[in-house]
């Protein structure tokens, strides 16, 4: 069988016996959903790809608590929301204790495809408490309780926020 | 087809691509499978099904025998955490602080010792495994980024942190 067909909890079987490529191939197959999270968390693409990094890590070393009932994208996803999290968390108290304003870092247009850069600029002007949940519904395809889970917020509250940065994005990029 | 059902269709097919290289930048940082594994083996050598009384009270004999027969037990590093060696060259300062992710920042909480008599100041902290940053405070108000370290980010606040992941079979800088 080529190794792009097998199913994430096939290749997370073949990774906890030791085979590194079949980790590998779930990175490839994930980074962009996990690095796009953090992207849309952070606003900066250098903390994204550590908290992107840090994620893959961060599972790896828990794989034997992977319940394969359930999506692997999802896991990885809540893995590296909860770790973005505990870095403002740890920011906030850093902020609070200088008593300065956070300069926050512009998205790197160079890394964007310049069919989307329209869209992707109206994304990053969307705050992250509703582009994230927008990500997750409509560049993820996650279903709704699956976007609450990742967030730790409730199923209603996502299709709020989704809702929400729906209007936003539209009046962004209407002319 | 509205402007809204347009932008979905859109947010469908767009990628917010990983930066290149970066499978190959994790699996580089992986841990050895064989060494976390053992960790796993070891976490279970531990009974369940209420079998636990007997090696229980076997291990707590044990370790009064060890504090009381030798007299002095060394701190262990708690489990899921790693020594890590902070150092800092000031030869000139009264007093070094650590402060980073892993205290939340906090003034007064670690003060490294020193100086040594070439001026060094030093702190042995067990860290949570994972990634984190820090700064050195000297004096209570020049803050001083690790030279030694590899990795920096600034913080925000016009200032470069190091950053830092330690597991418990290395310690990357």
């Amino acid at each position: 069988m080529a190794m792009d067909e097998r199913t994430d909890p096939e290749l997370v079987r073949a990774s906890l016996d030791g085979r590194q490529y079949a980790y590998e191939e779930l990175v490839q197959r994930h980074q962009d959903a996990v690095f796009g999270l953090a992207v849309s968390m952070t606003r900066n693409r250098e903390d994204a790809a550590d908290m992107a990094q840090e994620a893959f890590i961060r599972a790896y070393r828990k794989l034997e608590q992977y319940n394969p009932d359930y999506s692997f994208r999802s896991w990885l996803l809540r893995i590296c929301a909860n770790q973005t999290k505990n870095l403002f968390r740890s920011r906030s108290n850093r902020r609070k204790m200088e008593e300065r304003h956070m300069v926050q870092t512009e998205i790197e247009q160079d890394a964007v495809e310049p069919d989307f850069r329209a869209l992707e600029e109206a994304l990053a002007k969307l705050p992250p408490k509703l582009g994230v949940p927008l990500r997750l519904k409509h560049m993820e395809g996650l279903p709704y309780d699956e976007v609450a889970e990742v967030l730790g917020i409730g199923v209603s509250a996502a299709k709020m926020r989704v809702l929400r940065a729906k209007k936003l994005l539209v009046e962004y990029l209407e002319p | 087809m509205n402007a809204e059902d347009k932008i979905l269709e859109q947010l469908a097919k767009h990628r917010t691509k990983a930066p290149d290289g970066f499978t190959d930048r994790v699996m580089a940082a992986l841990p050895d499978r064989s060494r976390v594994k053992m960790r796993e083996r070891v976490a279970g050598i531990w009974p369940s099904h209420g079998r636990w009384i007997t090696p229980a009270f076997a291990g707590a004999a044990a370790m009064l025998l060890v504090v009381f027969g030798l007299g002095r037990l060394d701190r262990p590093v708690e489990a899921g955490r790693v020594s890590f060696h902070f150092e800092l060259h000031a030869p000139g300062a009264d007093r070094v602080e650590l402060l980073g992710t892993f205290n939340e920042w906090k003034s007064g909480d670690i003060v490294l010792n020193g100086p040594d008599a070439s001026g060094h100041w030093t702190a042995e902290v067990a860290l949570p495994e994972g990634r984190h940053e820090y700064i050195f405070l000297v004096d209570g108000d020049r803050w001083i980024t690790d030279p030694k370290a590899a990795t920096h980010r600034p913080d925000g606040f016009g200032r470069v942190n190091t950053v830092i992941k330690v597991y418990d079979d290395e310690n990357t800088a």
